[in-house]
């Protein structure tokens, strides 16, 4: 049922139709997400929580799709719990969620910067929640995204959802078709010969890892990824359909080449483990990452457990331990580079045990 | 058919998986690894270390695990550590395969009687290997 204007006109007949004739739930609000579906958030009303109606385009009868069956009967604390799904005539999967209260990850990568532990913590909780699909039910998400990822902000845990696009994979190493839903999160493999396998999954966590480390990637604004000549060469094709194809192909080849996730852009800070772990991840070749979240997991672990925390502030950098030990990093009016310690929240004190250089104040304060 | 062999050692659990393909091939699978815990007084490391191996038992999907069983009454040398009884309490914790405590003395007595078709990748991964192999045969 519906009591407030929607402002739906976007979505289709057969949608809203829908939404206005469910008598169990109050539908208040309407949100188009272009080729990611519709989206309305609700209230049920015996129930008295919060939820969210998605649909997708889908083939018939998807709602029978053996994929469809398993998702049902998930259960896990990483992935997004489905309340109902069904097929809507005449192409349309509908999946009711509970709605969760952080909003998604790329909301909170645009919004502000992510501590190096919190970033790990959140892939750490991303991939229990693959070991989950992968192992217990052999499904591939294929469109591992921030903007996929939830956050419980109760739980304070991750949370896989979008679930639109998953798929079983039958054989041990076999591999599916790639959803080619979200472009930029393409591993080389769906380019090249639209394959998808486990360890595709593996190189979308080790994307998502490497945006909240703060590695570039200019999301909101794609066009940044192209050189002076790519933008030209776009500029000049003027048929809309075709410049998206374009830019799609400069994309792909960036993408085969190891260009769009260039690892060399991490902040300087970083211990050289972050850039292992991701080399690994992001590997070319699929059979070179990580065989399964669980060994991913495993490496998230010890650099959880071996670095300290980074937290990038805009005026300086802050290099937390776990046994109360701060240190901060900046360069004041002169551009010299200032080492301050504290223990325990007490006052901070200069600590000249460095050259001046920014490599030996980043190696002392890594001390514990 | 896969197996999975397990030794503690100091603060570490040394993982060996092996798999039998239809021919009655047996090799050890690159799943193999090792789980440790620095400091297992520290809350969030034990945490961890469960959620580690709760998800290599789910990814190997192994139809029987083992573990190489200690004398907790060993004197001195041969004294177990206390934490090698966390790690194993954790283990035994995983809750969709029983994991078998498995002495060394009986895989002794069975590759007496049983010929062992290859060996372990690397040395560290002798008695874990062992277990893997008496599991699967």
């Amino acid at each position: 049922m519906v009591t407030v204007e929607l402002n739906d006109e976007d979505s289709v007949n057969a949608i809203q139709d829908f939404v206005r004739n469910t008598p169990d739930i109050n539908v208040y609000e309407y949100i188009r997400r272009g080729c990611n579906g519709d989206v309305y958030f609700g209230k049920r009303i015996k129930m008295n929580d919060d939820v969210v109606l998605k649909f997708y385009w889908s083939h018939p009868n998807y709602d029978a799709a053996e994929e469809a069956v398993i998702l049902r009967h998930i259960e896990h604390d990483n992935i997004l719990k489905i309340h109902d799904l069904r097929f809507l005539p005449p192409n349309y999967a509908y999946f009711l969620t509970p709605r969760i209260s952080g909003g998604d990850l790329q909301g909170v990568i645009d919004s502000r910067r992510i501590s190096s532990k919190e970033a790990l913590e959140i892939i750490a909780g991303i991939l229990l929640g693959l070991t989950e699909l992968h192992s217990k039910h052999k499904l591939v998400h294929r469109d591992l995204k921030p903007g996929n990822i939830l956050l419980d902000l109760e739980k304070n845990i991750p949370i896989i959802a979008d679930l639109g696009a998953v798929k079983k994979i039958h054989k041990a190493d076999g591999y599916v078709t790639a959803s080619k839903s979200t472009y930029l999160y393409l591993p080389p493999e769906a380019i090249l010969a639209n394959e998808y396998y486990y360890q595709s999954d593996i190189y979308q966590v080790g994307v998502i890892m490497f945006q909240l480390l703060g590695g570039y990637f200019p999301i909101n604004s794609p066009m940044d990824w192209l050189t002076a000549r790519e933008k030209k060469q776009l500029d000049g094709i003027r048929n809309t359909t075709d410049k998206y194809r374009k830019f799609d192909e400069i994309i792909a080849k960036k993408i085969v080449k190891g260009q769009l996730v260039d690892i060399n852009t991490l902040p300087f800070y970083l211990d050289p483990g972050f850039k292992r772990v991701l080399n690994k991840a992001l590997n070319y070749h699929y059979e070179k990452r990580f065989k399964n979240p669980s060994l991913f997991l495993k490496e998230i672990h010890s650099l959880l457990r071996s670095c300290p925390d980074y937290v990038h502030e805009p005026d300086r950098l802050l290099v937390n331990h776990e046994n109360g030990k701060e240190f901060q990093l900046y360069k004041n009016n002169k551009d010299e580079v200032i080492l301050e310690k504290r223990l325990a929240n007490k006052e901070w004190r200069k600590d000249n045990s460095h050259n001046g250089t920014i490599e030996s104040a980043l190696a002392v304060s890594r001390i514990k | 058919m896969k197996t999975i062999g397990i030794q503690i050692k100091s603060t570490e659990a040394i993982i060996v998986v092996l798999e039998k393909d239809a021919a009655g091939n047996i090799t050890q699978t690159n799943e193999s690894a090792k789980f440790g815990i620095d400091d297992p007084t520290k809350p969030n490391q034990v945490r961890q270390f469960r959620d580690q191996i709760n998800a290599a038992f789910d990814s190997i999907g192994a139809s029987r695990i083992g573990i190489v069983a200690r004398n907790a009454n060993g004197k001195g040398e041969r004294a177990p550590s206390p934490i090698s009884f966390k790690l194993e309490g954790i283990i035994q914790l995983y809750d969709k395969v029983d994991v078998e405590q498995v002495w060394k003395q009986t895989t002794i007595a069975y590759f007496k009687k049983n010929a062992k078709t290859g060996s372990a990748k690397n040395k560290y991964q002798d008695d874990a290997y062992d277990v893997a192999y008496y599991l699967i045969s």
